[in-house]
């Protein structure tokens, strides 16, 4: 007997959805985004310590003004459970984020190192002023977090049991990334191709297995309506809708790392920059990022776009943060070639060695 | 579940791929996985509601999601330069002493970053005296003894009309749009 073709669609949507969250990927980019991360935070609670210790230190504003009015909020923070106005606190929650991203990039007890980073991360975002990327950090430690819990971030050849999803002939397609690579059946990626021959395993598969996809699927959906949302609130801004909003961004010259001003004489380069970007954020990134040939393009327009504006603007954490998301559509094949364009870096010095 | 053809994606790995000495036990429960997955897509469907526009349907909505969002610190907000000021400004630090007025330079001040620019500028434009002066206070006390004026600091900030594109050149002037004073006992 054959399904009505309603009954089809919705099986095939519900398969669709099933493989969407549940298919073996590799954990590789979870490595490299749970070790950038943690290097990342090293750099991030160093440059909150002086505004920490304006705000909580002993002799700190909060100690003086009674509660500032950017101190309150409903998450565990260590400010509020330990105190508000003391040195010591403050160190303590700025060096133990930075220990705590040194603990997480290292790799050790993987699913309690999320956790406390989680609450190191908790203890300052909003609690110390900040911006859209702070709520971005807090948002990659708390997927960070659930996926250390689900075993996950597990590192070397201890791949959790029962993480992978069963299938219909009820066997496991658990394997090692190895296996997933000498699969004859799996299409070959040309750029990283003739890259990867020839390096070592460590770099090409770097001992991870496979798991259930829905924990990288976390951090790419999210940098998704990142992008989608912020497009999509610009647009109901009249200077963005007419094009002029790169005008005004580029005459605050407070904002600025250099003097854009001139751009202002430009106003039709300004315009088509503005559209530009509402294009990028409303419909390039979150449709063609899925889309196999346009995945890297269009992740590289998005690093030449972050760069730019990193280096023209003075804007704090967002961009680095928004880079770490990327990681999480990386392939492993995209850190291969990566390495292979290393490749020469590295013959060279070994040859001056 | 039907198993699905990982073929297009070569970061999956495909059942028959597995040799048998690397293949990882998974009794999955089927009801887990639904769960499991039901959950994933409500936390989905959350962000979606909390990255819209406010709106009488969300405000609806919020006490249901909120506490998760809250909570976890999961909470959106992705408006950064989303209604661009038309403006430009510049935000001064002064000392008063005996003589006048005297810029501080910003390196004194502790302004050495973008968040802390950032949090200068939210302050300002939250216009609390109390906090003002509190902060005035506490950048004088780090001040060197020596390079302390006397009668105390006055923060100013600053705006100047950035010109419409369209528009006919217009000369714009700066004008003072906030002034905090921290005065110092002596001077009082």
């Amino acid at each position: 007997m054959t399904l009505p073709a309603s009954a089809r669609r919705l099986s095939a949507a519900v398969q669709g959805i099933d493989g969407f969250l549940f298919q073996p990927r590799s954990r590789t980019p979870l490595r490299f985004m749970r070790i950038a991360f943690g290097l990342f935070l090293v750099g991030y609670f160093t440059g909150l310590h002086p505004l920490a210790m304006m705000l909580y230190g002993t002799d700190g504003l909060v100690s003086r003004g009674g509660e500032f009015p950017l101190s309150r909020i409903v998450r565990p923070q260590l400010f509020h459970l330990l105190s508000d106005h003391s040195d010591r606190v403050v160190w303590l929650v700025t060096g133990g984020g930075i220990a705590s991203g040194l603990w997480l990039a290292s790799g050790f007890f993987s699913r309690l190192a999320p956790c406390v980073v989680w609450l190191f991360v908790s203890s300052v975002v909003t609690v110390i002023p900040g911006n859209s990327g702070d709520l971005l950090v807090m948002s990659f430690a708390t997927y960070l977090a659930v996926a250390g819990l689900a075993g996950h971030l597990v590192v070397g050849g201890k791949t959790p049991r029962n993480h992978l999803p069963a299938t219909a002939d009820g066997g496991g397609p658990g394997a090692t990334l190895e296996t997933a690579t000498e699969t004859p059946g799996l299409p070959e990626v040309p750029a990283a191709g003739k890259a990867c021959r020839g390096l070592p395993a460590v770099l090409s598969i770097a001992g991870g297995q496979a798991v259930p996809a829905w924990s990288i699927r976390l951090f790419q959906v999210q940098l998704v309506l990142v992008y989608f949302f912020s497009g999509y609130h610009k647009l109901a801004n009249d200077a963005w809708y007419r094009g002029t909003a790169l005008h005004y961004i580029a005459g605050q010259t407070f904002w600025s790392r250099y003097d854009l001003s001139h751009l202002d004489d430009w106003p039709v380069i300004t315009s088509a920059l503005t559209t530009a970007v509402l294009l990028f954020e409303l419909v390039a990134f979150p449709v063609l990022v899925w889309v196999r040939p346009w995945r890297i393009p269009i992740l590289l327009a998005g690093v030449v776009f972050h760069v730019a504006i990193y280096v023209t603007m003075r804007v704090f954490t967002f961009h680095q943060i928004m880079m770490l998301y990327y990681l999480a559509f990386l392939l492993p094949e995209d850190w291969q070639a990566i390495a292979g364009l290393c490749e020469p870096l590295r013959k060279l010095l070994a040859r001056h060695r | 579940m039907p198993q699905h053809d990982h073929g297009h994606d070569p970061q999956a790995v495909t059942a028959a791929a597995a040799p048998a000495e690397t293949a990882i036990r998974l009794p999955h429960h089927r009801l887990v996985r639904v769960l499991l997955g039901s959950l994933l897509l409500i936390h989905f469907g959350i962000l979606f509601l909390n990255n819209l526009a406010w709106s009488p349907a969300i405000a609806a909505a919020w006490p249901v999601y909120s506490p998760y969002i809250v909570r976890l610190g999961l909470v959106q907000d992705w408006g950064m330069y989303r209604d661009p000021a038309r403006f430009d400004q510049r935000i001064i630090v002064e000392g008063f002493t005996e003589a006048g007025r005297k810029p501080i330079p910003r390196e004194d001040l502790g302004w050495t970053s973008s968040r802390m620019l950032y949090f200068v500028e939210a302050m300002c434009l939250r216009n609390n005296i109390l906090e003002t002066s509190t902060y005035l206070n506490w950048v004088y006390d780090q001040l060197p003894e020596t390079s302390r004026p006397e009668w105390g600091l006055v923060l100013r900030r600053d705006v100047k009309q950035i010109p419409q594109p369209t528009g006919p050149p217009v000369e714009t002037v700066w004008r003072t749009e906030n002034e905090f004073f921290a005065w110092r006992k002596a001077a009082r």
